[in-house]
């Protein structure tokens, strides 16, 4: 491979430009730094992921967008201009884009999950949401910030939930529930990441913006967390290796 | 030499691959400059921060592969050939 000026060969948690973000908590746990051993236990309760977490709301955006004309939004999505009467950038390029490789969602069940609702308990966090995310060859989530609003929070199971939108006191954590392969990535903040094995944590303020994708040949498992910082989540924080 | 001009959509993506299409080597020429979340890997490394006019090449059987998550079109040239340059 021949290397060009300007361009950076970035490595693991390449750092590409300065933080936009300095004005925020500006919290990051970087993959890797706490990891959950043993993942011949926990991989096959993948084999009763269900895919029960629905998103109307992409559907709906998907609604407005196209009401509101769609070449107008294309025109103003390709200009870079974020506008305010759509929920989000996200959903308005989802939408104008008519994107469908998303990545599908289910909750986690202590019965079909048992390994994954432990991890889910070991890190700690309030009255967790607690999803399953298959990212299946081909699909992404366009960049985006986290609201930590009311599906960020759903859970059909809860007849209600004990947080509103946009807490801050709320966290997310990810796990990464297989090893990488080549053309998986994730961003977030500056940095871009493309290694990492089955069993790595990471986290970040919501307010950073992020986005994910599987360019490769084989699927993408993630535990995904959200729920109150505790004080057993500070404890957490400050685990390395977790044996299950 | 074949040579492409693709426009790379939000959400569009290119496999990762080492299909060369029967040539030895693979240029990218860049449009437009790196924007977050534009997602490029060569044998396992990422590349990014580019600006319009770079170019990168990689060779036989080295992979590539690529993924648009901004939320702004991705425009470059691709050329298979068997040059130096």
């Amino acid at each position: 491979m021949v290397k060009v000026p300007g361009v950076v060969v970035g490595a693991k948690g390449t750092l590409l430009r300065p933080s936009l973000n300095k004005k925020y908590k500006t919290f990051n746990l970087p993959l890797g730094k706490i990891k959950f051993k043993g993942k011949e236990k926990w991989l096959p309760e993948l084999n009763n992921f269900i895919a029960d977490y629905k998103r109307p709301y992409i559907k709906d955006h998907g609604k407005y967008v196209e009401n509101k004309k769609l070449s107008k939004y294309q025109s103003k999505i390709k200009k870079n201009i974020f506008f305010k009467k759509v929920a989000s950038p996200l959903a308005a390029a989802n939408a104008a884009y008519k994107v469908k490789n998303l990545s599908i969602r289910g909750f986690v069940y202590e019965d079909k999950h048992p390994i994954l609702y432990k991890m889910s308990q070991i890190i700690g966090l309030a009255d967790p949401q607690m999803i399953i995310m298959l990212y299946k060859p081909g699909s992404c989530a366009l960049i985006h910030t986290d609201t930590h609003g009311g599906w960020d929070i759903y859970d059909p199971r809860k007849k209600k939930n004990n947080y509103k939108s946009r807490n801050r006191n709320l966290q997310r954590v990810m796990v990464q529930l297989d090893d990488h392969a080549p053309g998986m990535f994730m961003q977030w903040d500056n940095q871009v990441w493309n290694k990492w094995s089955a069993g790595d944590v990471n986290a970040f303020d919501e307010r950073y913006w992020h986005s994910a994708a599987n360019a490769s040949t084989s699927n993408r498992w993630v535990l995904r967390v959200t729920g109150g910082i505790t004080e057993k989540f500070k404890k957490f924080l400050k685990m390395t290796e977790i044996s299950l | 030499m074949i040579i492409n001009l693709i426009e790379q959509l939000p959400a569009q993506y290119e496999s990762v691959s080492n299909e060369y299409k029967g040539y030895k080597k693979r240029t990218i020429l860049f449009l437009d400059n790196w924007v977050d979340a534009q997602f490029l890997e060569i044998n396992g490394k990422i590349i990014n921060g580019w600006k319009r006019g770079d170019k990168i090449t990689s060779s036989y059987p080295e992979t590539f592969g690529s993924f648009n998550c901004s939320l702004i079109p991705r425009n470059f040239i691709t050329i298979y050939h068997n040059s130096n340059f």
